[in-house]
């Protein structure tokens, strides 16, 4: 039996060295590798429209690849799976398409804790529709604020735009607790998912979200491919975001009318090849005992932490060992920099990221400007550990 | 040591612990603040002038190591400087990243970052104080302290 290593190539190499930026980007597969080069080398055609048989081949492998993520996801139905070029692809097509149908003085509510992504295009809209954005804060251990929540929602309050796990500390938020408000008020709630996908399935259904977006690139599939998820009346209710080929049901210069979801939202040849290769990372993943995965990755993230409380000057941002979070760790040592870290340890072949991760409003929170990262996924192992461990103390060492 | 270790030798380190010698100025002609959007560093560089020469250099300085370096050696080497040279200084940093050239003259000390012209992805930390500096003085129009 193949070892979790074993399936990523540039992890079996030992080419990516101590992997430990999975937040930023996960490894690929060997499975999405070959499933899209056996697509490239002798299935590729365009989708949706030929009719002769190798394009019949390549929308079926398309559409085959929605449904793979569907499952993976816990969606009811593929048609509820849009195609996009990201995670940030898909809030940006959510802000557009349903901030079309919200009015002035309507309400957004989002988490201080979110990555840029799923702040600006919310600025964005108030900026073009003047609605009006709300800030639920998060506690010190990083997890948004529920029991502030019903203090912001209004009649007003149109949405609710938060991660389900947080890029900067691994903090996983009760996302169906903040569902179950909202949906109490009529109000429709989008999930950040891009950090979650990688650890195990999700159930959109279960969670009770209106709009849950990942991207392949950290669930070990291709760059360049997301997903947006949406319920079935919701995707129906919205707008198109992109004009073009593929997503219309008539055009003349007089009018326009469009497809059905999820094609409405799949203007122009969408990116197939990653789609199907996202399709196997979801097969993929789908496939895996997670229960062990999770059990070792929870050991790694303790020896991970054991490491950093065994230093001087070191603090933890984020939750504790035994709390409900990802195995993302952010932390921050006195008098050495995030940067400067990542520099030396990176130089040692240990993989880190330094900065404010695209989260700066968090960083203002909890008062720093950066952090350093460690991110672990299932292809990380005990020699990980040890060496961030040796890493560490040589940069230390050198910045002393 | 390897080349990312050279990159920390005692005088970069040293500079950066003079960083703190910065701080505000009561009496700035020109104020800059200076971003790198990569990475969030931001440096904030003051002048006060004296007739057409810097007297005092102050700000604030958050970021790495090489940031705090650059943004010190500047606090030190600019006083007495008239605004063109202090204002060369970001040429001799230029170089120095893309080509190694040395830099000469007064801001010879800029050579202690030699280390860091292979390390691309690190040139924007040292240049952001120069940055910083260039547009502070290019954007005086009057004497008159702010």
């Amino acid at each position: 039996m193949l070892s979790h290593s074993d399936q990523f190539p540039a992890v079996a190499s030992g080419l990516a060295g101590t992997y430990l930026d999975n937040a930023a980007t996960t490894q690929i597969a060997a499975s999405v590798l070959a499933r899209m080069a056996a697509f490239e080398t002798a299935g590729r055609a365009n989708v949706k429209r030929g009719i002769y048989p190798l394009a019949i081949q390549a929308t079926q492998a398309f559409e085959g690849a929605r449904a793979a993520v569907a499952r993976y996801l816990g969606a009811g139905d593929s048609n509820e799976v849009v195609f996009t070029s990201g995670a940030t692809a898909a809030v940006n097509l959510v802000a557009h398409g349903f901030g079309a149908g919200l009015a002035a003085g309507d309400e957004i509510i989002v988490g201080e804790g979110e990555h840029h992504a799923n702040i600006v295009p919310w600025q964005m809209l108030r900026d073009r529709a003047g609605v009006v954005l709300k800030v639920l804060p998060v506690d010190d251990r990083g997890y948004p604020r529920i029991d502030a929540l019903a203090g912001l929602i209004t009649e007003r309050t149109r949405l609710i735009a938060v991660t389900h796990a947080s890029n900067v500390t691994g903090a996983v938020t009760d996302v169906a607790a903040i569902c179950d408000m909202a949906r109490a008020k009529g109000v429709r709630v989008l999930v950040d998912g891009a950090q979650m996908a990688a650890h195990g399935a999700v159930d959109v259904t279960a969670l009770g979200c209106d709009f849950y977006v990942v991207t392949g690139h950290k669930m070990f599939g291709p760059t360049g491919v997301g997903v947006l998820w949406a319920r079935a009346e919701v995707l129906d209710a919205m707008a198109p975001f992109m004009g073009g080929g593929e997503m219309i049901r008539r055009v003349t210069f007089e009018e326009t009318t469009y497809a059905p979801p999820p094609h409405r939202f799949e203007a122009g040849t969408p990116p197939v090849t990653q789609a199907i290769g996202l399709g196997a990372a979801a097969d993929m993943l789908l496939a895996t005992d997670w229960p062990e995965v999770r059990s070792r990755e929870w050991n790694l993230l303790g020896g991970l932490m054991d490491v950093l409380d065994a230093r001087d000057r070191v603090t933890v941002i984020g939750p504790g060992a035994d709390d409900r979070r990802l195995p993302i760790l952010s932390f921050t040592v006195a008098g050495a920099h995030p940067h400067d870290l990542c520099e030396l340890m990176g130089a040692r072949g240990v993989a880190l990221r330094g900065g404010h991760h695209c989260a700066q409003p968090l960083m203002d929170r909890f008062g720093v400007e950066a952090t350093t990262r460690a991110s672990l996924a299932l292809y990380n192992t005990p020699a990980d550990v040890d060496a961030f461990s040796d890493a560490l103390d040589h940069a230390l060492t050198v910045l002393s | 040591m390897s080349g990312t270790d050279d990159l920390y030798d005692a005088r970069i380190k040293q500079l950066a612990a003079r960083t703190a010698g910065l701080g505000p100025l009561e009496h700035a002609h020109c104020r800059h603040e200076a971003d790198n959007f990569l990475c969030g560093d931001r440096v904030t560089v003051e002048v006060e002038l004296d007739g057409g020469a810097v007297k005092r250099v102050g700000g604030r300085v958050r970021g790495c190591l090489l940031v705090q370096a650059a943004a010190a050696l500047i606090g030190e080497t600019a006083p007495g400087l008239d605004r063109a040279a202090a204002m060369d200084g970001i040429r001799h940093a230029r170089a120095l990243m893309a080509d190694g050239t040395p830099a000469t003259g007064a801001w010879e000390g800029l050579n202690a970052f030699t280390p860091a012209h292979g390390l691309k992805h690190r040139h924007d930390c040292v240049l952001l104080p120069f940055e910083a500096l260039e547009a502070c003085l290019g954007g005086i129009s009057g004497a008159q302290p702010r």
